[in-house]
């Protein structure tokens, strides 16, 4: 088998703070192929924005620190790159798009000039032909009547062109990897709606991996070659995306899942709090919320990602996936979800202090 | 109106003017809610859902006064709200609360919890600082809090806290009327249910009548009796959520659906997308205002055309109306990307063909008098005439949907909708199928 375009191997960023050693990112491993979507899942506070962004460095360090673990893409260790080595890789070969697509335009030129800047930081070209690049790219990301809207600064553009005109950008440096961090929550639906089919047509078109970031299980099911459970710095399960709907293995997973409305049911809600960043439970980081934890879920470390259901490819961080326990305890499939309220609606609850915890 | 009715707005409207000068004269207005009707029964929940700039919170920020109204009669529990006296003005503050997407805006950082909650009790006269605080600390744990976080200040607390506290001192108060305005969209999936849960529970407990107000579908399904949809200004769509969802009659509403995600990857790429954006509400326009995205949009009597490529001749002649279609950029848009070397070499023939690739209209209609009207037109435009040619569109082919403001009126359905396709003897027929074929289009 081909090596992975991007394969993370056992991440560690923590962050220093007042309040002691924030363990953003724990121990984390995924990979991207080329040409796929995969999609990190989670709330906030599980890492996967952070996880993202050491990627590339593009946290900000101190306070972030890279403490551990091995970054390849495309066969060369990122963590070793020198300064200059990565805003390289980072202008050419790993794009980004953010949730907040001002951020990321500079309000004082127009999105042409930005353009042509973007494309030719990538190729060698005139000018001339870089607007014309430019143009084109506009048109491709669906912004109508590019060649008049070129000349155009940022603040005249809406919310969602201002998302096309990021995406074009990111698009001028013919990535391999685009990191979307986000990139449709501060949209509308409708809005969101078509950014999603751009974000899909492209990577089709251009044979480009995506790497998208979303807290939006309804996007993660509309995005995702694969999708990785994130919580609270660990991964929790990962695998194919309709493994991970149809067959959630991580009661973590299964939890979110209950979380969603479903057509007319009530929503469940997962009780508890989130950890304490600087002082997370041992052993599964859920167990202190999680309806099946049992002794052994509380000591020592994170249980190791086994394959859940006999595939290989889909694992689950949870105790009930090793040799020693039974595994049906924990299983459930999107039909039983549908078919019975769970276990867990009798415990239902709309928090409170006392379960959604926490210091954050 | 009937008698547990709590609050019934009528026609509200709330417009911003433009200025210009020295003078300020009045230039324009942005019609931000541009006369709205719903009643809102007592404990029941009401959801106004709609696209960002749709005038959603402006309508909630008027409704209570917060900012004055540009017109329209809002009555709470039968008295008109307005000319009141202070007090009267007083007591209806007491009698409605209101929560925001951002919770920490809302709160002095300086202030702790409990000081924050019992801010509208010393507000309203309760002087004695015991009860105060006992009344706080009650409610507290009502929203899920305990007594010990009174002392506690806002940046210790999760963004779900914090719209507790939020909750709390909506509340602390007694009021009936609760507005939440995007309550839960900052938060986390599971804390989201948690909130919308604590809600819920809320309203038995007090009794509470809720205007929620969200751009989230599925947040409205969850929680709200009755739903009310808003389009630049304007209701479009009024009725029992179950209905409405089951069974939308605006197209907009549709669209809006449409364009839900569902957390289920075997139904991808089962989303509709509108096009376009919301309009300027300074400038909205004419007939229905969402003629200029409505993937449904009536045709004119005399033709026959796909309904696609309908769209594309309604979107060529907006642009035409709006001044938006520029031959000369197309022209240079066509030398950057073809070979002629300059935009005189342009011949008419590819600039019609440009145009009508521009607006995916075919390059010949099938219904030859259609095709007679739209290459006279395009004759016109590539001339220069773009007046003649807009005038020649709007003429041959006049829709009711530019022409006239469809009323909300109650549908086959049984609840009300704003749409021509639901017009009594007129094309009412073809709703059904016009607005099912929207689904797979
Ligand atoms: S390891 Fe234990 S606590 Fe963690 S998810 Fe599995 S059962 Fe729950
Ligand atoms: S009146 Fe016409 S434009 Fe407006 S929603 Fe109905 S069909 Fe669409």
């Amino acid at each position: 088998m081909n090596e992975p375009l991007l394969s993370v191997n056992d991440l560690r960023t923590h962050f220093e703070t007042s309040d002691g050693t924030v363990l953003a990112v724990d121990g984390v491993s995924f990979a991207v192929e080329r040409g796929e979507t995969v999609c990190l899942v989670g709330e906030s506070g599980s890492g996967k924005t952070v996880a993202c962004e050491s990627i590339t460095k593009l946290l900000p360090m101190p306070p972030g620190k890279l403490v551990g673990g091995r970054i390849d893409f495309d066969g060369r260790d990122l963590t070793d790159c020198s300064p200059g080595q990565l805003s390289d890789v980072r202008g050419k070969r790993i794009a980004h798009v953010f949730q907040n697509p001002q951020g990321a335009l500079d309000p004082v030129y127009s999105v042409g000039a930005q353009l042509v800047e973007a494309i030719r930081l990538h190729r060698d070209v005139s000018k001339r032909a870089a607007r014309e690049r430019g143009i084109e790219l506009l048109d491709r990301v669906g912004i109508p009547e590019a060649a008049v809207r070129f000349d155009e600064y940022p603040h005249e553009f809406s919310g969602g062109m201002k998302q096309r005109v990021v995406i074009a950008m990111a698009l001028a440096a013919e990535p391999d990897l685009l990191i979307a961090d986000e990139p449709t929550t501060a949209l509308d639906v409708t809005t969101q709606a078509s950014i999603l089919d751009l974000l899909n047509d492209i990577k089709a078109e251009r044979d480009m991996a995506i790497l998208f970031v979303t807290h939006d299980l309804g996007v993660v099911a509309e995005m995702a070659d694969r999708v990785v459970v994130m919580y609270a710095g660990k991964v929790m399960e990962r695998g194919d995306v309709h493994d991970v709907f149809e067959t959630p293995a991580h009661p973590y997973t299964q939890a979110l899942l209950r979380c969603l409305p479903g057509r007319g049911e009530r929503r469940e809600t997962i009780g508890g709090g989130f950890p304490n960043p600087t002082d997370p439970p041992t052993g599964c980081r859920f167990h202190p919320r999680c309806p099946h934890a049992v002794e052994d879920c509380i000591g020592g470390e994170q249980p190791a990602l086994e394959p859940a259901n006999n595939n290989e490819t889909h694992r689950a961080a949870c105790v009930f996936y090793d040799e020693d326990h039974d595994t049906e305890v924990v299983q459930e499939s999107a039909a039983d979800r549908a078919a019975q309220p769970s276990e867990q609606s009798k415990q239902q609850t709309d928090g409170g202090h006392a379960t959604e915890g926490g210091n954050r | 109106m009937s008698d547990d009715t709590l609050l019934s707005v009528h026609d509200l409207t709330k417009h911003y003017p433009i200025t210009e000068g020295l003078l300020a004269r009045e230039v324009g207005r942005v019609r931000a809610v541009d006369g709205i009707s719903f009643d809102i029964r007592r404990g029941e929940t009401l959801g106004l859902v709609g696209e960002s700039g749709c005038g959603k919170s402006t309508a909630a920020r008027s409704l209570l006064r917060l900012e004055p109204p540009t017109d329209g009669e809002i009555r709470f529990d039968g008295e008109i709200v307005g000319n009141q006296t202070d007090d009267e003005r007083k007591r209806f503050r007491r009698r409605t609360g209101i929560i925001f997407q951002d919770p920490t805006s809302s709160f002095d950082p300086r202030l702790s919890i409990g000081e924050s909650v019992a801010e509208p009790l010393a507000l309203h006269g309760l002087r004695d600082h015991d009860r105060r605080r006992s009344l706080v600390e009650t409610m507290l744990a009502e929203v899920g809090l305990s007594a010990d976080d009174y002392d506690r200040y806002p940046h210790e607390l999760s963004g779900g806290q914090k719209q507790r506290v939020a909750l709390a001192r909506a509340l602390v108060s007694n009021p009936e009327l609760l507005v939440a305005d995007e309550p839960v969209s900052a938060l986390d999936v599971s804390v989201e249910a948690e909130i919308l849960a604590l809600i819920e529970r809320l309203q038995t407990t007090f009794g509470l009548s809720i205007l929620l107000i969200s751009h989230d579908m599925s947040v409205v399904r969850d929680v709200c009796d009755r739903v009310a949809v808003m389009y630049l200004g304007e209701i479009v769509e009024r009725g029992p959520t179950e209905a409405v969802f089951a069974d939308p009659q605006h197209p907009y509403t549709r669209a809006l659906l449409a364009s839900m995600t569902t957390p289920d990857p075997t139904r991808r790429g089962e989303r509709a997308e509108l096009s376009g954006t919301v309009p300027d509400p300074a400038d909205p326009p004419p007939g229905c205002r969402f003629h200029t995205r409505c993937p449904a949009v009536i045709q004119p009597p005399d033709y026959d055309f796909d309904q696609q490529v309908w769209r594309g001749i309604l979107d060529l002649r907006i642009a035409l109306r709006n001044r938006t279609l520029d031959t000369e950029r197309l022209r240079t848009r066509l030398v950057t990307e073809g070979d002629a070397e300059h935009a005189d070499e342009i011949s008419g023939a590819e600039l019609r063909t440009a145009i009508r690739a521009a607006h995916d209209i075919p390059d010949e209609l099938h219904d030859a008098n259609a095709e007679q009207v739209l290459s006279a037109a395009l004759a016109e435009i590539v001339a220069g005439e773009l007046a003649t040619a807009e005038e020649r569109l709007n003429e041959s082919f006049a829709t009711i949907c530019c022409r006239e403001q469809p009323a909300l009126e109650e549908t086959e359905a049984g609840h009300r909708a704003a749409c021509h396709l639901h017009d009594v003897g007129g094309e009412s027929s073809t709703a059904e199928s016009v607005l099912s074929g929207q689904q797979n289009g």
